[in-house]
C-alpha cells in the first residue's frame, strides 16, 4: 500500500474518533489506528492511544491487546520480541494488511540500524534483529554486499551512505539567492 | 418572575432583526442576573430564540445556563445546547456584528437612513450656528471692517484653491497628451473620477507629514474604541462558554467530546492562524486530559503572534487574561513533551517563566520546575534564564524549586550514584501528612499585586489534579491571602522565614507530589547517555566491558543496548564491533558542503526574514499606539519624530 494512502487513512480515523457519539469510537477504528500509529512508528501517539481506549473495549477486543504488545516491544526496541509477537497471531482482517507492513518497516529499520551501526556482527544476531532465520540471513547479506565469514559465523555490513534526495532546481535557487540578498541589503 | 424573561425574549428579538447589536450587547451585559435568577426557566427562553438569527441572545443565555448552580434536569442537555450552538452559530454576529464601522456602512448604503442622518446633522449645524456656540458668525452679524478683512481672507484661499486645481489639470493634460491612447473609448474620465483626482491633489499637497501621523493615530484610536467597546466584549462571552463547557467536560470526564466543539469555536473567534485566544488554553487541556494530542498539535505548531483581547472593562484598557497565557504555555509545554518534541516543550516553558510579572503564579511556578528537567533532558544542564525573565523567578521561584535545583546539581556531577541519593531523598515517602500539608500551603503563589490574582491562577492547575487536592489548595488559599497582606504591609527583602521551614521538611516526596516522577526517571537514565557521550570525546575505541564500567551500567550487554539506541537516535557516531567486542568512536560525519546543509541555510534564512517581518509589523504597531505616541511625544519636543525603535 502506498503511504500516502496511509496517511490518509489515520487522517480519516483521528476524525472519526473525535466525532464519534460519546467520545467512543468503533473497535475496529480503535484497532486500525493502533496499528497505523505502529506503521509510522508514531509510538509516542499509539501509546495514549493505548491509555484512552476505554476498558470494556479493550475488554470486548483481545486483539487490539495483541496490538499493543507488538507496539510495546517496538517501545523497548526488542526486536526478537517484536517479531515474536507479530507472528504468534493471526491477525484479523481489519489490520491484517497494515500488521505485515508493520513488520516488513520494523525489518528494514532493523537491516538500516546494522549496516549504520556494526562493523562486524555475530549472524545469530542478524537474524534475531531481522525475524529471519540463519539459512535465509546468508543469501540476504550477501545480496547486500556484506562479507559472511562461514567459520565465524561473523557479517561484516557495510556503511550505506545516504544519498541526499531532493535536488532544487537552479531558477528556484537563484530566486531564493535574489530574495535573500535583498533582505540582507536593506 | 417569568415576565422578565419574556421581556428578555422580546428585547433580543426586536434588536436582533433591526441588527441593533451594539445595543444588544449592552443589553445582555446587563440582563445576565436576571437570567441567572430565573435558570430554571432558561430551556423555554432557548427554545423560542433561534440560533442563526438570535446568536448573540442565545450565547448570554448559554453563559448563564453554565455559570447557574447545576440542577438535575439541567445537566443533562448543557452540552448538547452548546454543541448545537457551536457548530451553527452565525459567527459574524458573534465576531464582527456590533462593529461601529459596519453600523455607519450600513447608514451609508440605506438611502432613507442616510438621508435622516443627513438631514439631522443640517439641523444640529443650523441649531448651533443660532445659538452661536460652535461655529462663528455668519458674515452679515460682523462688523463692516472685520467683513472686509473676511472678504480679503476668502478672495485668496479661493484663488489659492483655483490655482491649485488648474495646475492640477494642466498637469493631468500634459500626461494625457504624452501618453498614446490605448483605445478609442477610454478617454472618457467621468465626472465623479475627475472629480476625486483633484481632490486628491489638492489634498496631498495640503497635508503635512505630522498632519498624515496624527490622522493616523486618531483614526486608530477610533478603530480601537469601537473594537474595545463592543466586538470583544462579545469575544468575552464566547470565552466565558467556552470555559465552563471545559469544566462542566472536565467534571465529566469525557473530556474527548469538547475537543472537536472548541476546535470549531477557535477557528471562529480568531482573526487570523497565529491570534491567541482564551479558548487555545481549554482545548489543550482537553487534550491533555483526553490524552489525545493531534488536534492540539496542529494549535501550538503555529507561534503566536497575536493575542486577542478579551476583557474590556479593565480600566487601564483592554487585557487578555494573564492566566490563559501562561496556562496556554504551560499545557503546550506539557502536551509537546508528551509527545517527545523536547526542543518546542523547552521553549514553551521558557515563554511560561519569562512572562512578565510582579507576583509567582503557581503556574509558572510549575513551569520552572519542568523547565529545569526539559533541559536537563535536552542539553544536560540548566540553560540560563533569559536576563528579560521577571525578578520573581530568580528571587522566589528558585528557592521554592530547591530539589529540583539539588537534582541539577547531582546530574551535572556526572555521577549515577549521587544522582540516585537525591532521587531516594526527594521520592520517598513521608508518612506525617501534616507535614505535607504544611508544604503545600507553601507551593501557593505568592500574591504581592492584582496583577496575577492567585485564585484565578490556582484554579486551573489544580483541576487536573484529584480533587481532595484542590479542596485543600482552596482552603489553604485564603490563609496565603491573609498572610500575604502581611507581608506586603512589611516589604521584607529576605526570603519569608517559611522558606527556611520549607527548606528542612519541604522535600520530602517534592517529586511524586508534583506529578514529575517520570521525567524525573527520564533525567536519571539520560544520564546514562550523556556518560557516553562524554567519553567518545576522550577515546577513540574502547571495549563495551569498559563502556560499562565507566558509566556505570551492569553487562556489556547492557552497553551495548545503550550504544545502539543512541546510534539509531543520531546522539554519538560510532561503530560495533561484535567479533572483538569494541566500539569505535567516530566523528561526525556532517560535511558542510552538501546540498542539505544549503537547505538547512536557506530554511534558516526564511526563518529570519519571517521574523523580521514580524517585528516590523509589531514595531510599526506600538508607533501608532495611541500611548506610545502620547508618551513620546510628552518626553520629547513636539517637532521631533518619534523615532524607529527597532532598526536592523
Amino acid at each position: 500500500m502506498v503511504v500516502n494512502n496511509i496517511d490518509k487513512l489515520a487522517e480519516d480515523l483521528e476524525r472519526q474518533e473525535l466525532e464519534a457519539p460519546n467520545g467512543v469510537a468503533s473497535s475496529q477504528v480503535y484497532e486500525q489506528l493502533l496499528a497505523i500509529y505502529l506503521y509510522q512508528n508514531d509510538l509516542c501517539n499509539a501509546k495514549y492511544l493505548w491509555k484512552r481506549i476505554p476498558q470494556n473495549i479493550k475488554a470486548s477486543t483481545p486483539e487490539l491487546a495483541n496490538i499493543w504488545t507488538v507496539g510495546q516491544h517496538m517501545w523497548k526496541r526488542d526486536f526478537p520480541s517484536i517479531y515474536k509477537a507479530l507472528n504468534s497471531v493471526t491477525w484479523s482482517e481489519t489490520v491484517a494488511h497494515i500488521m505485515k507492513q508493520v513488520q516488513d518497516v520494523v525489518r528494514s529499520r532493523a537491516v538500516d540500524l546494522i549496516s549504520q551501526a556494526y562493523s562486524s556482527i555475530t549472524l545469530d544476531t542478524v537474524s534475531a534483529m531481522t525475524g529471519l532465520s540463519p539459512d535465509i540471513c546468508v543469501p540476504a547479506c550477501a545480496e547486500r554486499g556484506w562479507k559472511v565469514e562461514p567459520d565465524s559465523c561473523m557479517v561484516h555490513p557495510i556503511r550505506q551512505i545516504i544519498e541526499p534526495v531532493g535536488q532544487t532546481s537552479s531558477e528556484d535557487q537563484l530566486y531564493k539567492l535574489t530574495d535573500f540578498v535583498s533582505f540582507l541589503e536593506n | 418572575m417569568a415576565s422578565a424573561l419574556e421581556q428578555f425574549v422580546n428585547t433580543v428579538r426586536t434588536l436582533s432583526s433591526h441588527g441593533n447589536f451594539r445595543e444588544l450587547c449592552e443589553y445582555l451585559n446587563k440582563s445576565s442576573e436576571v437570567l441567572l435568577k430565573n435558570s430554571q426557566h432558561l430551556d423555554n427562553v432557548l427554545e423560542t430564540l433561534d440560533i442563526q438569527q438570535h446568536s448573540l441572545g442565545i450565547l448570554a443565555v448559554l453563559c448563564a445556563k453554565f455559570s447557574a448552580p447545576v440542577t438535575s434536569s439541567s445537566q443533562d442537555n448543557r452540552f448538547s445546547q452548546a454543541q448545537d450552538f457551536i457548530l451553527s452559530c452565525n459567527g459574524e454576529q458573534i465576531r464582527f456584528a456590533p462593529d461601529t464601522c459596519k453600523y455607519q456602512r450600513q447608514i451609508r448604503e440605506d438611502p432613507v437612513r442616510r438621508e435622516r442622518k443627513k438631514e439631522q446633522s443640517r439641523q444640529k449645524y443650523l441649531r448651533q450656528k443660532r445659538e452661536g456656540l460652535q461655529y462663528k458668525k455668519g458674515i452679515s452679524q460682523l462688523t463692516p471692517r472685520e467683513q472686509r478683512k473676511k472678504r480679503k481672507e476668502w478672495k485668496i484661499n479661493s484663488k489659492n484653491y483655483r490655482n491649485r486645481i488648474k495646475a492640477t489639470l494642466m498637469e493631468r493634460r500634459q500626461i494625457e497628451e504624452d501618453t498614446p491612447p490605448p483605445s478609442d473609448d477610454d478617454n472618457f474620465v467621468p465626472q465623479s473620477r475627475r472629480k476625486l483626482e483633484i481632490r486628491k491633489a489638492v489634498g496631498s499637497r495640503a497635508s503635512e507629514r505630522n498632519k498624515v501621523r496624527r490622522h493616523r493615530v486618531k483614526k486608530w484610536i477610533r478603530k480601537e474604541d469601537c473594537c474595545f467597546s463592543n466586538k470583544d466584549r462579545n469575544i468575552h462571552f464566547v470565552a466565558e462558554m467556552c470555559h465552563s463547557l471545559t469544566n462542566y467536560l472536565v467534571e465529566q470526564r469525557q473530556p474527548l467530546k469538547g475537543i472537536i466543539l472548541l476546535q470549531k469555536a477557535i477557528s471562529k473567534l480568531r482573526l487570523f492562524d497565529s491570534q491567541l485566544t482564551s479558548i487555545h488554553s481549554d482545548l489543550c487541556q482537553l487534550c491533555l486530559l483526553a490524552k489525545c494530542f493531534k488536534p492540539a498539535l496542529e494549535l501550538l505548531d503555529t507561534d503566536i503572534t497575536g493575542i486577542c483581547q478579551e476583557i474590556t472593562h479593565n480600566p487601564n484598557g483592554p487585557q487578555f487574561d494573564e492566566k490563559y497565557f501562561l496556562l496556554y504555555y504551560y499545557y503546550g509545554g506539557m502536551i509537546y513533551l508528551a509527545v517527545r518534541n523536547l526542543d518546542r516543550a523547552l521553549y514553551f516553558f521558557e515563554v511560561a517563566i519569562t512572562t512578565p510579572s510582579r507576583a509567582v503564579s503557581h503556574i509558572m511556578l510549575e513551569a520552572y520546575k519542568k523547565y529545569i528537567l526539559v533541559s536537563l533532558l535536552l542539553h544536560g544542564k540548566i540553560q540560563i534564564i533569559p536576563k528579560y525573565a521577571s525578578q520573581v523567578v530568580t528571587r522566589f521561584i528558585k528557592p521554592l524549586s530547591q530539589p529540583y535545583h539539588d537534582l541539577a546539581n547531582a546530574f551535572t556531577s556526572n555521577n549515577t550514584a549521587e544522582l540516585n541519593t537525591v532521587l531516594n531523598k526527594h521520592t520517598e515517602i513521608q508518612t506525617d501528612s501534616g507535614v505535607l500539608r504544611r508544604n503545600r500551603r507553601h507551593l501557593q503563589p505568592l500574591p504581592g499585586n492584582e496583577e496575577v490574582s492567585p485564585s484565578k491562577v490556582n484554579k486551573k492547575v489544580t483541576e487536573s489534579k484529584s480533587k481532595q487536592q484542590e479542596k485543600d489548595t482552596n482552603d489553604v488559599i485564603q490563609k496565603t491571602g491573609e498572610e500575604m497582606v502581611g507581608r506586603k504591609q512589611n516589604k521584607e527583602r529576605k526570603l519569608p522565614s517559611y522558606l527556611n521551614d520549607y527548606e528542612m521538611k519541604g522535600r520530602c516526596r517534592a517529586f511524586t507530589r508534583d506529578h514529575n516522577l517520570g521525567l524525573v526517571k527520564q533525567v536519571s537514565s539520560v544520564l546514562y547517555k550523556k556518560n557516553i557521550q562524554r567519553l567518545t570525546k576522550t577515546f577513540l575505541t574502547l571495549s563495551l566491558s569498559d563502556v560499562a564500567s565507566r558509566v556505570g551500567l551492569s553487562s556489556p550487554a547492557d552497553a551495548e543496548r545503550h550504544i545502539l539506541h543512541m546510534i539509531e537516535n543520531q546522539q554519538i557516531y560510532a561503530t560495533i564491533n561484535q567479533k572483538d567486542g569494541m566500539v569505535v568512536f567516530r566523528d561526525e560525519p556532517d560535511k558542510y558542503s552538501g546540498p542539505e546543509v544549503l537547505k538547512g541555510l536557506e530554511e534558516q534564512l526564511c526563518l529570519c526574514m519571517e521574523l523580521d517581518k514580524q517585528i516590523l509589523a509589531m514595531d510599526e504597531e506600538i508607533q501608532v499606539n495611541p500611548q506610545y505616541v502620547k508618551k513620546s511625544t510628552g518626553l520629547q519636543d513636539e517637532e521631533q519624530p518619534s523615532k524607529s525603535t527597532y532598526a536592523m
